[in-house]
């Protein structure tokens, strides 16, 4: 294997697949990228076994071949090198990987190929496109719903289901959930419902983030799936079993809805949070068009903070972990949100104003 | 001057107030599902008990055959907990710094009011009556320049005893005494110690802090300074025994010793369904589950995990702990358990407020589950309904309940 290439170029396809790599693996094989050479093209790829990036950039191929070469090495050379263009080839007696660029030279030792676990490719027509900048913003809103707790690895994931018209997310550590919808205008031929791990939604968006295209491209296999943003590849395990019965938890809708400036109340949340320690909650109470929001530490001290707000009800106090409120506050989009509230032991709904595509509960925290 | 207060034989000196019968003779208060259970270890003795040689965390079959005339019974520990709460009380008239050292020790910080209750010495003979008075109870009292000396002090004159030791008796009051009556000298470091040829407290002041240093570490220089009745800990106010409560914890003696994971895995979930169960009785949820392995009696093994959130349930703690035990499989397979215990720390008080969970609105069947055996068992006893893996608890291993206070 021998090719030309700049070093820009080379740089920004070997870090989208940095992503895939885990710092913590076992296999040692895993902390390196596969690297491709083949007429115009590289290709590249790397993977945890839970997600893996695939990604090409243009070369200059002299011999076709390819080798796996520890990520962290080769990016920390290329980005302290100064010169435009770099070559990198093998040589085969010594199994090492060369790499010039002016007057420097490197020879690093490689893995093979033939030891680099097999990464599933997209065939045929996509199961579907998305918008890659409202779906990006759908799992910035869902996704951090979902657990990080690894003891309960259904709850890791993201619920998505997909018709032909439409796309609904919903995430739940089972202290507060998630749920996102949106229109989709080339969905899938039939419905789909499939659970993402949460932590491969986030990497998505990453990409999302640092690509020019809109388009993001979902092909299915049996335990599969992969995005592909232009030449970016992300391929992801599906999480098997059964979601909790969203549908079951929500409420039928409550008649207590209260409007609020979103940043006002989040200032407000964050400010009388500095009090909630020790995992004391955030208590929220409401009467007479006026909204408290409080929380005691003992030992530490107490605060207060109260809001106008339209709600001419009886008073309803609920306590939240400080945290879970913020998050649900941030997720809702606009200056202004709604937040429903039936009693003390039910769970809250935190919505944009007049419109239904996104929707926070908050389970409350129970105080005697 | 902190003030010491060391309850004399705890658990012994309640059941003996509650119980005449048990009055002047050997009681042996033991941890056990059963008084008669070999595997049980003995809590607390009598004094009349500890004439015969039986000492705390003795096994009962050892203490039978020093005193086979004793009268063992098994520990009620919400009793004991109830009784340490009136005494931390009667100790808050007399000032607000109040620590709870363990179930049956506290440190007062006297500075503050010594004046309006006539010194040290006067506030120690008025807790001491006042306990006596009060809840029947006989204590011993420790007065010192510091916590150290203190709680040395207390160990002078026991039962009922006040002994004061003041800056100028020192370093000569601790001088004769066996080496292992220092706080903090276990039974390694004592062995240690002797191999160094030292023998008595005096015998560590004498040794020069260079030496000790370069074998124990900074363990070393503190042992020093407590040999010349140096310390500078404070006394920490702790508000009431709920908030000292740190972990809550059963262990089981496994005789021999056990290797086979099944039959581990089995004992840590009846382990784990007394301490849970012991959790909704109190009302706290706890965040990290502990095992503790004592290998072939050699040395001991101690591994936690946290849950993302606190939980009082066997479904939740259980699997996290056999986890926890699955991941020592090289070690069990070199090394028999001899000791098996499980434990969760990082408490939340119930009454602080507990987090609902949408599973709840789902079917909350561990939940629902574990409040139904609760109330069975409070009603028809604690073995009226178990597990069906664990029908044969009881009758091969024994838990004994353990509570850690800060």
């Amino acid at each position: 294997m021998k090719f030309q290439c700049e070093r820009e170029n080379l740089i920004n396809g070997l870090q989208q697949c940095q992503r895939a790599i885990s710092t913590k693996s076992m296999l040692p094989i895993l902390s390196g990228i596969l690297i491709k050479s083949d007429g115009k093209t590289l290709n590249l790829s790397a993977t945890d076994l839970e997600i893996s990036v695939r990604t090409s950039i243009d070369v200059e191929t002299k011999e076709a071949g390819s080798l796996v070469v520890p990520a962290k090495l080769i990016l920390d050379i290329l980005t302290n090198l100064d010169e435009e263009k770099v070559e990198i080839s093998l040589i085969k007696e010594k199994g090492q990987l060369e790499i010039l660029a002016g007057e420097s030279r490197f020879d690093l030792n490689i893995f093979f190929e033939e030891d680099f676990p097999k990464i599933p490719e997209s065939q045929g027509e996509p199961t579907c496109d998305l918008d890659a900048d409202k779906i990006g913003a759908m799992i910035k809103e869902v996704a951090k719903a979902a657990s990080r707790d690894d003891a309960k690895p259904m709850l890791t994931g993201v619920l998505v289901e997909m018709e032909p018209t439409a796309i609904k997310m919903v995430a739940t550590d089972s202290y507060r959930l998630a749920i996102g919808e949106d229109k989709l205008d080339r969905g899938p031929g039939g419905n789909v419902s499939i659970i993402i791990p949460a932590r491969s939604l986030r990497e998505l968006n990453r990409i999302i983030a640092t690509s020019d295209k809109h388009i993001v491209s979902v092909f299915l296999t049996d335990n599969q799936v992969i995005f592909r943003i232009g030449g970016v590849e992300l391929i992801s395990r599906l999480i098997e079993g059964e979601f909790p019965n969203y549908k079951q938890i929500l409420p039928e809708g409550y008649e207590k809805k209260i409007r609020v400036n979103k940043g006002r109340f989040l200032g407000a949340t964050k400010r009388v949070s500095l009090l909630a320690q020790n995992n004391t909650p955030v208590k929220v109470t409401t009467a007479n068009n006026m909204m408290v929001i409080s929380a005691n530490t003992q030992d530490v001290g107490e605060a207060t903070e109260r809001m106008d707000v339209e709600f001419p009800g009886e008073e309803i106090k609920i306590a939240f972990n400080p945290q879970y409120l913020i998050d649900g506050i941030t997720s809702v989009e606009g200056d202004e949100l709604v937040i429903e509230v039936l009693d003390p032991l039910k769970p809250a709904l935190i919505k944009p104003v007049e419109k239904d595509d996104f929707l926070y509960l908050i389970m409350p925290i129970r105080v005697s | 001057m902190p003030i010491h207060i060391d309850m004399d034989a705890f658990f012994a000196s309640i059941e003996q107030r509650d119980i005449p019968l048990y009055k002047g003779k050997p009681l042996i208060v033991c941890h056990t599902d059963d008084a008669l259970s070999i595997r049980g270890i003995v809590s607390t003795s009598s004094y009349e008990a500890r004439e015969y040689g039986v000492r705390s965390a003795m096994s009962v079959l050892e203490a039978k055959r020093l005193c086979p005339d004793g009268i063992y019974v098994k520990g009620s520990y919400d009793k004991y907990l109830h009784n340490a709460k009136t005494i931390h009380e009667i100790c808050l008239r007399y000032s607000d710094k109040v620590e709870i050292y363990s179930v049956d020790e506290f440190f007062i910080d006297a500075r503050n009011s010594s004046r309006l209750f006539g010194g040290e010495v006067d506030i120690g003979l008025q807790i001491q009556n006042k306990i006596a008075e009060e809840i029947g109870l006989p204590c011993s009292i420790g007065i010192g320049p510091n916590k150290l000396v203190a709680k040395m002090a207390s160990e002078f004159k026991k039962p009922r005893g006040l002994t004061v030791i003041e800056e100028a008796d020192l370093p000569d009051a601790f001088a004769p005494l066996p080496v292992y009556k220092l706080v903090g000298v276990g039974r390694k470091m004592r062995r240690h110690l002797n191999s160094m040829g030292i023998f008595t407290i005096g015998d560590l002041a004498g040794t020069p802090e260079d030496e000790l240093k370069s074998r124990f570490g900074i363990v070393g220089t503190a042992l020093r300074q407590a040999s010349l009745g140096m310390n500078s800990s404070t006394v920490h106010s702790s508000f009431n025994l709920r908030e000292s409560i740190k972990s809550f914890g059963h262990s089981s003696a496994l005789g021999k010793g056990l290797s086979d994971l099944d039959r581990l895995t089995k004992v840590l979930l009846g382990l784990t369904e007394g301490v849970t169960r012991r959790m909704r009785k109190e009302g706290y949820a706890g965040r990290t589950v502990n095992i503790r392995l004592s290998m072939a009696r050699l040395f001991t093994v101690c591994r936690s995990k946290s849950m993302a959130v606190s939980s009082d349930l066997t479904d939740d703690v259980y699997p996290m702990a056999v986890n926890l035990l699955n991941k020592e499989s090289q070690l069990l397979a070199r090394y028999p358990v001899t000791t098996i215990g499980v434990s969760v720390s990082n408490l939340t008080d119930m009454e602080k407020g507990l987090q609902l969970s949408v599973l709840d609105l789902l079917e909350n069947r561990a939940g629902k589950i574990a409040s139904v055996m609760d109330s069975i068992r409070g009603k028809f006893g604690e073995r009226a309904v178990l597990r069906a893996s664990l029908s044969d608890w009881g009758r091969r291993y024994h838990s004994v309940p353990r509570l850690e206070i800060k």
